[in-house]
This record gives C-alpha cells, sequence and structure tokens, in this order.
C-alpha cells in the first residue's frame, strides 16, 4: 500500500501549498469573479429585453455562471500543473527524481491535490454565482462538480506537460497567457455555439471546457447543445489520454 | 556485502561535442568519507550527477551500494542520501513538513518517520525551527535540513555535492561537524565534493582530485601532499650559516641564502629535520633568531598537478550571480 501513502502525500504537498500562497489562490479567483460580477452583470443589464432570452432561453447571468466555473476549473488547475516548471526551477524536482518511489504515483498524487485545490476555487465560483443567478438548479451541483473534475484533470495534465516540454521562464509565461486566453474564447463560455459560424465551432468543439460547460449547462439551467452523455465520454476520453501522456513524460523528465 | 561502497570504472559523459568527464575510474571504501576536489566545472558534479542516478553516463561502468546505477537506479535510489549543491527543499512548506513529505516518498511508515524526524532534528540542532517555512531559514540552516532529509531514510551512502558552497564561515563549520559526527556515529560512506581544499583536508580520508573531467590525483591528504613531498624551512640568523654542514644532514634536500641572513631549507620531513637543523646552527656558533616552515597544501599540490590554480575568485564570482539570480525568483 505504499502507493497510496506518496500519492496521498504529494496531493497534501499541493493542498498546503494552494492554502499557504494565499495571494495567489485569491488572484486565481479574482479573475473568474470579475467576469462574472462585472462583465457578466454589466452585460446583462446594458443588453436587458433586447432578445437574450429567446436565443438562451435564460437570463445571461445564469447562462454566464456554468461557463465561469468551467473556466475557473481549467484556469486554475492548468496553472497548477504548470507549476511543475517551479518545481525544476528551485530544485524539488531533483529531490522526486532520486526517491525510488514510482514516478507515476508522484505524478498522479499531484494531479489529484491540484484538481482538488481547483475544485474548492471552482465550488466557490459556482456558489457566489448560485446567489446572483438565483435560478439554478441546485440539486444537480454535485453531479456539475463531478464534470469539474474531469476537466480539472485535463487541466492540470496538459499543464504539466507543457511544463516539462518547456525549459525557459520567460518562454514559458508568454507562452501561458497564449494559451489561457484563446482557450476561454474560442468555446461556449460567453456565447452558444449553435449561433457561432462554423470556422469557429469547430476549434470550439476541440476544447475540452466547451463539453464541461455544455454538461454544466445542461445540469444547472436545463439548456444545453451536445448531451451529458457524449460530453461526459469526451472528458473521460481526454483525461485519460492526457493523464497518461503526463505520467509518461514525467517518468522520462530528466535535469541535463 | 563487497568492502567498496561506490566503484567507478572509466566512466564518460559527453554534453555535445563536450566532454564533461574524461574516463574517471575510483572506488570507495566502506565507511570511508571521499572527497572529489576541483575547479568548477572539472566534472565533480557532473560526477555526483551519474551516481545519484539523476543522468545517464555516456560510458563506463559505476555502482554505488552494490547496485549498478544505470541497470538498477531504483535499487540504488533506496540507499543513497543525497544533497545537492542547489538548494531541493520545497520553500513553501515547513521544516517539519519537508522531512514528512520526504520520508511518505520514501515509504517509512508514519509512527517511525515521527520517531527519525525528531531525531534528525536533533542531530542538526533544529528543533525549535522545525515549524517554521524553509523559505525563512538562513542558507546554513537550509543545508542542515537537506543534510537532515537525505539521513532519514538511512542510507548506505550519503552524496554531499559542495555542501558547503556560499556559505559563512560560522556555517560552514558546522556542517564540518555533523559530517564528522555522521562517520563517527553511523559510519556511513560519504562521497564529497568541494573546491574548498581546507574542506578536502578537514573531512576526507582520501581525496581524488579532478581537473577537466579526469582524475589527476588520488590519496589521502598526507600522501597527496607528499607528491610534492618538500616542506620548507626558513632559518633567520646572524653569523655565518653552515651550508656546508646542512648539506649533509639526511633530510635536507636544497639549500638555498635568501640574504645574507636569511635561509631557505627545502626539506623531505619538517619534525625530522628541525631539530637537526637547530642543532647544527648550535654546534657553529651562529645565533638563530626565528624558525618558521611551511607545509605544501593541497592547492599546492593542484598547482603542481595541473599548473593552474584551484581558481577561487573566479567560483566565488559564480556562486554570487546565482545567490542574485535565486533571490531574484525568491522573492
Amino acid at each position: 500500500m505504499r502507493w497510496v501513502s506518496v500519492i496521498g502525500a504529494m496531493a497534501l504537498r499541493q493542498l498546503k501549498r494552494f492554502f499557504r500562497a494565499r495571494a495567489r489562490a485569491l488572484s486565481t479567483i479574482m479573475m473568474p469573479l470579475m467576469w462574472l460580477l462585472l462583465f457578466g452583470i454589466g452585460f446583462s443589464t446594458a443588453f436587458k429585453g433586447i432578445g437574450f432570452r429567446s436565443v438562451i432561453g435564460t437570463s445571461y447571468i445564469s447562462f454566464l455562471v456554468p461557463g465561469i466555473v468551467c473556466m475557473t476549473m481549467f484556469v486554475s488547475s492548468f496553472m497548477s500543473g504548470i507549476s511543475v516548471i517551479w518545481d525544476r526551477q528551485f530544485g524539488f524536482l531533483k529531490e522526486v527524481i532520486v526517491a525510488p518511489a514510482p514516478r507515476t504515483f508522484i505524478i498522479i498524487g499531484r494531479v489529484l491535490g491540484d484538481v482538488t485545490t481547483s475544485l474548492i476555487q471552482a465550488t466557490l465560483i459556482m456558489m457566489i454565482g448560485v446567489a446572483i443567478a438565483q435560478n439554478l438548479a441546485i440539486y444537480n451541483i454535485p453531479i456539475a462538480l463531478l464534470y469539474c473534475l474531469l476537466l480539472g484533470m485535463i487541466g492540470a495534465g496538459l499543464g504539466t506537460m507543457l511544463a516539462l516540454s518547456i525549459n525557459s521562464i520567460e518562454a514559458f509565461q508568454a507562452l501561458v497567457s497564449f494559451i489561457i486566453l484563446p482557450l476561454n474564447f474560442i468555446s461556449n463560455i460567453f456565447y452558444p455555439l449553435n449561433r457561432m459560424p462554423i470556422w469557429f465551432k469547430i476549434p470550439a468543439l476541440l476544447n475540452p471546457i466547451t463539453y464541461a460547460t455544455d454538461a454544466l449547462r445542461i445540469l444547472l439551467i436545463h439548456r444545453g447543445a451536445i448531451g451529458l452523455g457524449p460530453d461526459a465520454l469526451v472528458l473521460i476520453v481526454l483525461a485519460s489520454i492526457v493523464l497518461v501522456a503526463g505520467a509518461y513524460m514525467f517518468r522520462r523528465t530528466s535535469i541535463e | 556485502m563487497t568492502e567498496y561502497s561506490i566503484i567507478v570504472k572509466d566512466l564518460r559523459k559527453k554534453y555535445g561535442d563536450i566532454e564533461a568527464l574524461r574516463g574517471v575510474t575510483f572506488s570507495v571504501r566502506r565507511g570511508e568519507i571521499y572527497g572529489l576536489l576541483g575547479p568548477n566545472g572539472a566534472g565533480k558534479t557532473t560526477t555526483i550527477h551519474i551516481l545519484t542516478t539523476v543522468i545517464r553516463p555516456t560510458s563506463g561502468y559505476a555502482e554505488v551500494a552494490g547496485h549498478d546505477v544505470v541497470k538498477e537506479p531504483d535499487e540504488v535510489r533506496k540507499r543513497i542520501g543525497v544533497v545537492f549543491q542547489d538548494i531541493t527543499l520545497d520553500l513553501n512548506l515547513t521544516v517539519y513538513e519537508n522531512l514528512w513529505l520526504h520520508g511518505k516518498i520514501y515509504g517509512i511508515p508514519s509512527n517511525e518517520l515521527k520517531k527519525r524526524i525528531e531525531e534528525v532534528l536533533d542531530l542538526i540542532e533544529l528543533k525549535d525551527w522545525k515549524n517554521k517555512l524553509v523559505k525563512n531559514l538562513s542558507g546554513g540552516m537550509k543545508r542542515r535540513v537537506e543534510i537532515a532529509r537525505a539521513l532519514l531514510h538511512r542510507p548506505e551512502v550519503l552524496f554531499l555535492d559542495e555542501p558547503t558552497l556560499g556559505l559563512d564561515p560560522n556555517s560552514r563549520m558546522k556542517i564540518w561537524n555533523y559530517i564528522k559526527m555522521l562517520k563517527k556515529e553511523y559510519n556511513i560512506t560519504i562521497l564529497l565534493t568541494t573546491h574548498y581544499m581546507e574542506e578536502a583536508e578537514q573531512l576526507c580520508d582520501r581525496i581524488a582530485i579532478i581537473d577537466r573531467g579526469k582524475i589527476v590525483a588520488e590519496g589521502s591528504p598526507e600522501e597527496l601532499k607528499s607528491i610534492i613531498g618538500r616542506e620548507v624551512i626558513y632559518v633567520k640568523f646572524t653569523g655565518t650559516p653552515p651550508i656546508s654542514i646542512l648539506k649533509t644532514l639526511e633530510h635536507v634536500r636544497d639549500i638555498k641564502l635568501i640574504d645574507k641572513n636569511r635561509i631557505e631549507i627545502t626539506v623531505d620531513n619538517a619534525p625530522k629535520a628541525l631539530p637537526e637543523i637547530i642543532e647544527v646552527f648550535y654546534k657553529t656558533g651562529a645565533q638563530i633568531e626565528e624558525v618558521s616552515y611551511k607545509r605544501p597544501t593541497l592547492n599546492d599540490v593542484f598547482v603542481y598537478l595541473t599548473g593552474r590554480e584551484l581558481r577561487e575568485e573566479e567560483s566565488n564570482f559564480n556562486e554570487h550571480l546565482r545567490m542574485i539570480m535565486r533571490r531574484r525568483y525568491l522573492t
């Protein structure tokens, strides 16, 4: 049962680091909160009565909450995954590399910890969303969080892979904003996909955030375009691929 | 159980066109403190990295605690403790949490782990600091925590890569004392690298002098110094020096007059030669005013073997640069 202790210890490390770096935790939650409060409320108030309801069937803010929850989940887990680069920079990765524990367990523990911290943040945003939007199907939140969990695994896995494949801190900072922003916009977070032209739809359908958001919309506001089953399938397949590939990369990593 | 904890045969490592190691061979006996002494870039860290399974050699054979580092890296990893040149602690965890995490990763059962953490904290005298975040510790303290962590799983062989690099003299002395104590009380085998000759001389049973990826000499500090062999005695006197008689003495190798009342006598065994020399002066009636003698240092040995200094200035500059870089990222 040694692997349980390795996975548990690494997950706990990630949690401890998260709760200790309050400023960072606050800043990751501030971004989705601003989208929700400033953009969401501003946008829906400005265009009130112009036909949002006829397009999306509910208020814009209710439409936005599932999207922002997924955004929180993805960005936060992606950023935690990418923090492997700091372990490399500050040497902790070496400590792990000379340890006799299988690296697969190390990385699984790490991802598990990262997903947990992201889930905490997503839940917080969800609660704020519930308070603002008021008409969300609260009883479906536990299932919604399962979809979030899958999205988090994808995010943390992708972040880890990216961190392991680039060596310069400068390149990484540029790359992060270059990846995160488009990923958030080329999705269904802010607008319903069925109104979008085909050149937009295709990349959006390649984006895992789209499937999680769709599932959350079905669960929370009973409106979605793809369906709970296909959403789950895509997310599970993607999460498996990303995790296996991430673990493979982590096993092979060295510090030459 | 073989006599040797580390066996290295013709180890080579190439980085592109650059040969970092050009055929390194040495063996470390069980319970011995063995030092790799050499300037920066000599290949010390590369050797440590290969022996600790961090990187693979281009060719050659290396065995640690009875296991091949290339074929059985996990067996080696279980049996070694490593303190790398750069800090590898998690700065955002406390001292205790760092040790705990290490213990968990190395599979030490929880109740045993608690006991061992207290034990190693006692050893490095950091009990009062155990709940402090590592980032708030001084450089010397961090190094001590790393040594404690490396001992937690009771390794057979301990690797210390420049254990006192960039530390103040006080912290350096402390670390030296711990290392000496480890040898005395745990009989652990230690391989350390350093470019400080006092460190090598103070701690090591045997030293390999390494330069440009090759070992140029090996032996105990005394043996190495005897490569140069000669010690120099300076005598300041009044009167006529008994040069012709001095030349006949058994241990005297060479005599040079520095000026009209100072003489430089090269000998190969100063403790034996000194009384004889003094006696000769006394008998011939020349008055001795001062006697001093200089023993060769490991630095002299290095210069003799390679024609270059250990280059302390240059390395200090690099250390300084690295500290600045680290500080910039940490704060």
